[in-house]
């Protein structure tokens, strides 16, 4: 532990962001980029200061003005060199030309369609000093393409994204207009559900979601500190099926970091294990607090804002059954393809989802698409009525970003296929 | 700060010659305060300066728009920021906006200085004392996490003909609450409030807001499936109004400018009316801002897709066309005998249509009943439009922006069916 108790802290990032789109049937590509370098310099207390674009000076200024030493927090040690000062360009003209090739391929496989295609790219280097410490440094990089189509008129919508730790983007996009064309063409006839409670099947990734709202949330332990957590209750009680262990792991996903936002190393924290609350994500005060190991989950969405213990890739761990146990039996349920988070309250566990893309369940097989629909989910009654946990673990066929206090994050999530006995799905009128 | 709208409009008159391109350029930068406190008392600051500049380049051949932004206003960082911009705008997508040929605009207005850290974190306790103390009966609320927000900025813009430049405050507050007590515990919406200076945003701010939501404690039964008439209070008004014009996109839904609303409809976008939250004499990327009525009570008739009409969240984000400044002028009728009166609201879009699911209770004879348990009502932002047929007492500033009264609707439907 530093000498002060780990509280002080400089955290230098570079960072660029970039994006490429097209967003309606023929529009030439739109492009967009920014760049930006931001010092912050943390003190004993919980104070904080920034600087956009610093200079030399900035940084004793900020070390003087939160309290800290000059000399002291600057970090030393030959074991860690700290990262290039400043990172290639990202190859947006490669990116123009993906992202141009996919949308004529798309509208070439679904004429008369209205044709989305963006590319999103980000590359942070990250470098953080603490008083004894080594310099420590981080690289976070990622891309993801996102290939959507839709009919005008009535509510079929098709997407498929793939994302990449590589800004270069390597991942097979190639497959995507003929995935969102099948899928469009699937889509073109909808039916709905009764409003109420049915069984639900997530396919492989999306059940990451899920967990990702009703568990992770509640396990970052700033939320258990202050009295904002469900679970934080249930001690070592068993909360969920055993056949459900969730985990989060920074190193994976689409989003991945090394080492977080105050230098400490990532590494991956069973949340639930065989259906059992087993550990929090900390960042430095709340394992200090609580006396933990920090878990290497302090992030933040930039220099400007507060560090918090975040999620990083959160995910299911794979069980042994075949997906088609899942569906099997259910006289009439619902097969999740594709959802987001529209609230959650992890004082409570009560989440809403709104699922964009999902098959109905007949008799145990898929029987036709379903419109948009909201799913409501009790973490309490859901974390006891997930099974039949399969062995097909993908990750990030829905990604998204995590908002929190203001501060988005890129995050990953995964999942096997799995059933959960029963939520409120609502659909629109 | 000071302006550097001379030191930008050099800067500009060199880039201008030797760009190859018509050039806009921004710059912003800002001094922000965040104070945030936890249930158990703990209190963290974080302050600091920030700024950047950005740069959109349109070909002279009348093609595409190229963006980008740095952290600085350095030569090297605007020079590589505007050979980024230039080298883009070859392929970037026509119909983009541009100054008008002649307008200067002097400084816009002034509100004054940013407050000490000391300043903003007593603020932050005596309107989380004054929440803690509401209660009714038995059953209380509990502030369990609150974040304020004062942000000073100085923006300035220079292009072809067009050099403007600004400084204003905004203060915005952010508690979460549970209840306890009563119905039992439970997470109650987030309480928003903001204003334009510092010094606008009472300590009462909170309370206020919440006074409008409480409702009795003991239960109700969630209503049957039917159409009911809507009250909805201020602070909901104006959330479903901000996201019905959200939703509204004339030149893709195939949907003109004259389908029917309903005689309550009457929606103004008002970015220069004095006390605007998000307004000023000219939006955010320097056009001179005008009032421009979107709905008139019978049918729509624009959107705030035009010049005057731009907003950027930051340097860093391109310009894009929103309401800012809506004003609801519905006209004001008696309460209803009874309806159902909304004081919480989440708006899911599923699809072409919505599911709210609201804070209710049966209003009788102008008095509210116990709560209810959280209902579903099922509608579109179409419905929604059509469905209003007036107001309810005062008007009211919201955090959005929005300065709407209680709305009334008719003909909503309530339940899962």
């Amino acid at each position: 532990m530093a000498p002060d108790g780990g509280r002080s802290l400089l955290f230098y990032e570079e960072r660029e962001d970039a994006v490429v789109e097209v967003g309606g049937s023929g529009g030439a590509p739109g492009v967009w980029s920014s760049r930006h370098t931001g010092l912050a310099v943390r003190g004993q207390t919980d104070l904080a200061l920034f600087r956009g674009d610093p200079d030399p000076a900035d940084v004793a200024r900020l070390l003087r003005g939160a309290g800290v030493g000059g000399r002291e927090a600057a970090g030393s040690g030959p074991d860690r060199d700290p990262p290039a000062p400043w990172p290639p360009v990202l190859p947006i003209p490669g990116a123009q030309e993906l992202v141009r090739r996919l949308a004529e391929t798309t509208e070439r496989l679904s004429p008369g369609a209205t044709i989305g295609v963006r590319w999103v790219a980000f590359r942070q280097v990250v470098t953080v000093a603490r008083p004894g410490l080594p310099l420590a440094g981080d690289v976070r990089q990622g891309a993801r393409v996102r290939v959507a189509a839709g009919r005008r008129g009535d509510e079929a919508v098709a997407e498929a994204p793939v994302s990449t730790v590589e800004p270069a983007l390597t991942g097979d996009c190639a497959r995507l207009p003929e995935e969102v064309a099948r899928r469009l063409d699937e889509r073109r006839r909808l039916t709905t559900l009764p409003c109420g409670e049915h069984e639900v099947v997530f396919g492989p990734a999306v059940g990451g979601v899920l967990v990702h709202e009703i568990v992770g949330h509640a396990l970052e332990a700033d939320a258990a500190l202050d009295g904002r957590s469900w679970l934080a209750e249930a001690g070592g009680a068993e909360v969920a099926t055993p056949e459900l262990t969730v985990v989060d792991d920074p190193r994976r996903g689409r989003a991945p970091w090394k080492t977080d936002d105050e230098g400490e190393p990532a590494r991956p924290i069973a949340l639930v294990r065989e259906g059992r609350v087993t550990g929090y994500l900390h960042d430095l005060r709340t394992s200090r607090e609580c006396g933990q190991l920090p878990t290497g989950h302090g992030r933040r969405a930039s220099y400007r804002d507060p560090v918090r213990p975040r999620m990083g890739c959160t995910f299911v761990a794979a069980g042994r059954r075949h997906p088609d146990e899942a569906i099997e039996g259910i006289e009439s349920g619902i097969y999740v393809r594709r959802m987001e988070a529209a609230r959650t309250d992890p004082r409570t566990g009560r989440a809403v989802f709104r699922v964009t893309d999902a098959d109905r369940i007949h008799r145990g097989r898929l029987d036709g698409a379903l419109a948009a629909h909201l799913l409501i989910v009790e973490g309490r009654a859901a974390l006891r009525s997930i099974g039949r946990v399969a062995a097909d673990l993908a990750f990030d066929r829905c990604p998204g970003s995590c908002l929190r206090e203001g501060q988005a994050l890129a995050v990953g999530v995964g999942a096997p296929t799995f059933r959960l006995g029963s939520a409120l799905a609502v659909f629109g009128p | 700060m000071a302006s550097d709208l001379e030191a930008l409009e050099r800067l500009y008159g060199f880039v201008h010659a030797t760009a190859g391109a018509e050039i806009e350029l921004y710059q912003r930068s800002a001094d922000t305060i965040r104070v945030f406190r936890s249930s158990r008392g703990r209190i963290e600051v974080t302050t600091g300066t920030e700024c950047g500049v950005a740069v959109r380049a349109r070909s002279r051949s009348g093609g595409g728009i190229g963006f980008a932004a740095g952290s600085s206003a350095s030569r090297q960082a605007l020079d590589e920021a505007l050979a980024e911009a230039v080298a883009r705008c070859e392929t970037g997508p026509a119909g983009d906006p541009w100054p008008p040929s002649t307008d200067r605009l002097q400084l816009d207005h002034d509100d004054g200085d940013l407050p000490g850290n000391e300043e903003v974190v007593a603020w932050l306790s005596r309107a989380w004392d004054r929440l803690a103390a509401h209660a009714a009966g038995d059953e209380r609320v509990i502030p369990v996490a609150a974040w304020i927000d004062v942000a000073s900025t100085v923006e300035s813009w220079a292009a072809e003909a067009l050099q403007a430049s600004r400084r204003r405050i905004r203060a915005s507050a952010r508690v979460e609450l549970v209840r306890s007590g009563g119905r039992g515990e439970g997470a109650l919406d987030p309480i928003v409030v903001a204003r334009r200076s510092w010094r606008d945003l009472a300590d009462d701010a909170w309370t206020a807001v919440l006074a409008d939501r409480w409702l009795a404690p003991a239960g109700g039964v969630a209503p049957a499936a039917r159409e009911v008439t809507v009250l909805c209070n201020p602070e909901c008004a104006a959330a479903l109004v901000l996201a019905a014009v959200r939703a509204r996109r004339p030149a893709t839904d195939g949907e003109r400018d004259g389908a029917a609303v309903g005689p309550g409809w009457h929606v103004v976008d008002d970015p220069p009316a004095p006390g605007a939250l998000f307004g000023g004499e000219f939006d955010d990327v320097g056009f001179r801002t005008r009032r421009r009525v979107l709905a008139d009570g019978r049918l729509w008739t624009g959107a705030a897709e035009s010049k005057g009409h731009y907003r950027r969240t930051s340097f860093r984000d391109p310009p894009a066309p929103l309401p800012s400044s809506l004003v609801v002028l519905a006209p004001a009728q008696a309460p209803p005998p009874s309806c159902l009166l909304v004081t919480g609201l989440t708006i899911h879009a599923i699809g072409p249509g919505w599911v709210l699911e609201v804070d209710s209770a049966e209003l009788t004879g102008g008095h509210p009943g116990a709560a209810l348990p959280r209902t579903m009502l099922r509608t579109s932002p179409q419905e929604i439009a059509k469905r209003c047929v007036g107001s309810v007492g005062p008007a009211r500033p919201s955090h959005l922006g929005v300065v709407a009264p209680a709305l009334l609707f008719e003909g909503i439907r309530t339940g899962l069916q």
